[in-house]
């Protein structure tokens, strides 16, 4: 069996944290996809019916409030990635 | 939150006084136990109110936009939010007079009470609705 040196070990660990942490990045995207989304149809639905304006922006940003904590969530742990395990 | 639904202003006004009420024994524990716990709550707590305020002066102008237009705004405005989302926390990580899970447990406080709240709310209303169909 091949048995590596702490160096090396730390070495790997290091680079999967930094992977990792770059993946995990990844889950910040889809809210912003998202989001777009609903603004696009949030417009449409003013157009339509400009009386429900107030309605259509209170129910838009609650979503919004909390589609985005998935992003942060995804953002948290990146950051422990980067910080805690890697130790910048 | 149901009857001022035609009113942004006034449920975000209600969601903030809402999450305070939420973080208010947090708040007061952690002045007792650990300053750091406490500033970095509060911390995060400053940043996510102003951030939700950020997103309904978004809102309002993308309403007014093209529907093309409006999407590529909300989502370039919801990157910036993330930038300064990961600003706040690397700030609260860096700080040592910051706790920094206590000021991501602060930026989570919002939407965990804006989810709690519309949970209560679904309940309040299955239960009356339950009682209406009794009587």
């Amino acid at each position: 069996m091949v048995e590596f040196s702490t160096e090396v070990v730390n070495t790997i660990v290091s680079a999967a944290a930094l992977l990792g942490a770059g993946f995990a990045m990844i889950a910040g995207i889809g809210p912003g996809i998202g989001q777009g989304f609903a603004a696009g149809k949030a417009v449409e639905s003013v157009a339509r019916d400009p009386e429900a304006r107030g309605n259509i922006i209170t129910t838009m940003l609650l979503g919004q409030a909390v589609a985005e904590s998935t992003g942060i969530y995804s953002l948290v742990i990146a950051l422990y990635l980067i910080f805690v395990v890697f130790g910048v | 939150m149901l009857k001022y639904i035609d009113h942004p202003e006034k449920v975000q006004l209600e969601i903030m006084k809402k999450t305070l009420l939420v973080a208010l024994l947090p708040l007061l524990s952690s002045l007792i136990h650990d300053r750091t716990i406490f500033l970095g709550l509060s911390f995060g707590l400053v940043i996510s109110f102003l951030l939700f305020r950020l997103n309904l002066i978004n809102i309002r102008r993308a309403v007014d936009m093209q529907k093309a237009r409006a999407s590529s705004f909300i989502r370039n405005r919801y990157f910036v939010e993330y930038v300064i989302s990961f600003v706040g926390l690397a700030v609260a990580y860096q700080s040592s007079s910051l706790n920094v899970w206590a000021a991501a447990a602060g930026l989570f406080l919002l939407k965990i009470t804006v989810l709690g709240w519309v949970i209560l709310e679904l309940i309040k209303k299955a239960w009356q609705d339950k009682l209406e169909s009794l009587q």
